[in-house]
């Protein structure tokens, strides 16, 4: 069953479009990242979700009931903000109750559950603690536990983890993802952090401009985008232009004329066309010392950025040193090739892959 | 050391500027209380004594003055709050107009005390635009007594229309400070209206309906102007009762200055009293 469905939703501010007819559905216990650039119109949707904004055209239902005119507090939905939005005049536990409170729990039913509540997210220590007592990394937890105790059957999430520091927010993140899993809760989750959004994400929906890209899991976002925009926003990758020379349908083997010279693609999903965008991941590169290797060409190596656990290579292919050939290959660990070196890598038939785009 | 040197260095700083205005403060109230017992006389030897005090606190009139202001300062206080807060919560957000409604209301801070007293006459005065227009409807047959009324009405409605945007800076500021997404994050763990008014809005404000409270009545209970044009003629606001006593006799400055330390005690008392209790009402109110 759907728990949200959102049905052609259109929302402008004056002249500006915010929301170009999204459609989406989620399935009761999934975790749906909302995944776009600044301005792409996720948080509008979170909001439309929430009731804070109404629709100019389309619907959205909950648990297959239209939310059309019902106020915000009406809805069966829990909301993280971005800031924490805590209340900070009320205590930890006052703010963990308070949605019980509106629901008129009673006095020991609402301690009951704040207790509850706040051991999961390890808070019971600070329970008498008002908010500006608390790290970051504790009142995004108080933020959590405030929409677990309601007991919703959607939580929103807006960018909940973007004021943290990366070790807290990897934690918070882990935490956040297994307590959906034990809740069983719906989750919609904004953020602009590709990382987050394929690591936690049941489905992922690429935002841009209003509209949806591309809804799909993790794998299917990364691996199979639609085009550039979401290859690109997704992670690094390597676009470039592929005339298809000869094609075998069937067995899923292409040959493509690219500017990396004639080059052997090995696709399950055929091309939309015979001048069509290629892509491949930085990661898809392996160093080659040989130049029979099957697709095996020379870089010329530009940047070299030491990261740690992999190395990060600024390349271009060589005699193609157009922005728009300016590539990033990384490769696992630390290897002697520096600036203005030439290397031979070699890009694997299957990692490289079709766009749904023509040129 | 270091940092005790700093103190001192900091307090040297803004001396300058602290100093004239304690000073200014702390003379007036000096010499009101030492003029109140005789210490400090016009045109004699000063000499410690009760007498005026006991002159003063017999008088009957001090205690109606006293009751008419304190009515006054705390409907005109309490009804301009009453007023400003939800005008504040509906201006909080931007809408078509807002700018222009803001600015009305703000308006009357431009106008003197005096010169509305005296526009707020025209329209109630036997003869003024109210009485005329309801006869020229019908409506009446001879003028309504509006003018002066016995109960301080058209002073009190001037004090809301003069206080009013003093009252509304100081919560629109406050209600701003608070933030949208806290009033969506109530809303959103399902707060109505009343709620987030009764658990978020007055707990954030509080402190600055408090303030306005305070300021609101410390003005209204010390008013003259409004009381010499439009308040009623069978009583004395409490500095008209002040303003009269010199006139009374040799001794009338040394009452007049137990009269002025009488409504700054009472202006004191009264300030903090309101406070006291506007944070009580919240309290119950919230733990209901």
């Amino acid at each position: 069953m759907n728990a949200l469905e959102i049905q052609n939703a259109r929302l402008s501010f004056g002249s500006y479009t915010a929301l170009n007819g999204v459609s989406l559905k989620a399935k009761k216990g999934q975790f749906v990242c909302l995944l776009g650039p600044s301005g792409c119109g996720k948080t509008t949707l979170l909001k439309s979700i929430a009731g804070f904004y109404q629709l100019d055209s389309g619907s959205v239902m909950i648990n297959q009931v239209s939310m059309h005119n019902v106020k915000p507090e009406r809805r069966d939905t829990a909301m993280c903000f971005q800031s924490y939005a805590l209340f900070p005049h009320l205590s930890v536990e006052e703010n963990i109750g308070f949605g019980l409170k509106q629901k008129q729990l009673d006095r020991a039913a609402i301690s009951q559950r704040v207790k509850a509540t706040a051991a999961q997210v390890s808070l019971n220590a600070q329970l008498s603690k008002l908010p500006s007592q608390l790290s970051g990394g504790q009142q995004q937890r108080v933020a959590l536990a405030r929409a677990l105790a309601v007991r919703p059957e959607i939580i929103l999430f807006d960018e909940p983890l973007s004021n943290l520091d990366a070790k807290l927010r990897d934690q918070v993140r882990l935490e956040i993802r297994s307590l959906q899993r034990s809740h069983g809760f719906t989750a919609v989750y904004v953020t602009h952090d590709r990382a987050e959004a394929l690591s936690m994400a049941d489905l992922v929906v690429v935002m841009n401009a209003g509209s949806i890209e591309q809804a799909g899991t993790p794998d299917e976002i990364y691996y199979s985008p639609i085009n550039r925009f979401v290859a690109g926003f997704v992670g690094q990758a390597n676009v470039m232009k592929a005339r298809v020379t000869d094609k075998d349908t069937a067995s899923g083997q292409y040959r493509i004329q690219c500017v990396l010279g004639e080059m052997q693609v090995s696709s399950s999903t055929p091309p939309v066309s015979d001048n069509v965008y290629a892509f491949w991941r930085p990661e898809d590169a392996i160093i080659s010392h040989s130049n029979e290797s099957i697709n095996s060409r020379p870089f010329s190596i530009g940047a070299v950025s030491f990261l740690g656990n992999i190395s990060e290579l600024q390349a271009h292919p060589v005699g193609h040193d157009a922005t728009e050939h300016q590539w990033f290959i990384q490769l696992v660990g630390k290897h002697g090739i520096h600036e203005g070196d030439k290397v031979n890598f070699s890009i694997a038939p299957d990692r490289i892959r079709f766009l749904q785009e023509s040129f | 050391m270091k940092s005790r040197r700093k103190t001192v260095l900091c307090w040297l700083l803004i001396l300058p500027a602290v100093a004239p205005v304690v000073l200014a403060m702390v003379l007036v109230m000096i010499m009101a209380v030492s003029q109140s017992v005789g210490v400090f006389s016009f045109g004699e030897p000063g000499h410690f004594t009760l007498a005026y005090w006991d002159q003063v606190l017999s008088d009957a009139q001090l205690w109606r003055a006293t009751g008419y202001s304190l009515k006054i300062g705390v409907i005109s206080a309490i009804l301009s709050v009453a007023i400003a807060t939800p005008l504040a919560l509906w201006l909080r957000k931007p809408f078509t107009g807002s700018s222009l409604m803001s600015g009305l209301l703000k308006a009357p801070l431009m106008v003197h005390g005096l010169v509305a007293a005296l526009l707020f006459i025209n329209l109630i005065a036997w003869q003024g635009f109210i009485n005329l227009a309801l006869i020229k409807m019908g409506i009446i047959s001879r003028p309504l007594r509006m003018q002066n009324d016995q109960w301080g009405i058209g002073v009190i409605i001037l004090q809301v229309w003069k206080q009013l945007p003093f009252a509304l800076l100081i919560i629109s500021g406050s209600v701003r400070s608070v933030g949208d997404e806290i009033f969506n994050a109530a809303r959103n763990l399902g707060a109505g209206a009343i709620s987030r008014l009764r658990q978020i809005t007055l707990p954030l404000c509080i402190k600055a309906v408090q303030v306005s409270l305070m300021l609101i009545f410390i003005g209204a209970l010390g008013d003259f102007s409004f009381q010499v044009v439009a308040g009623p003629t069978n009583i004395f606001s409490i500095s008209q009762y002040m303003l009269r006593l010199p006139e009374t006799g040799d001794h009338g400055w040394n009452q007049a200055a137990v009269v002025a330390v009488i409504l700054m005690l009472t202006a004191f008392v009264g300030a903090l009293g309101i406070a006291v209790l506007a944070k009580l009402i919240q309290v119950v109110w919230e733990a209901r």
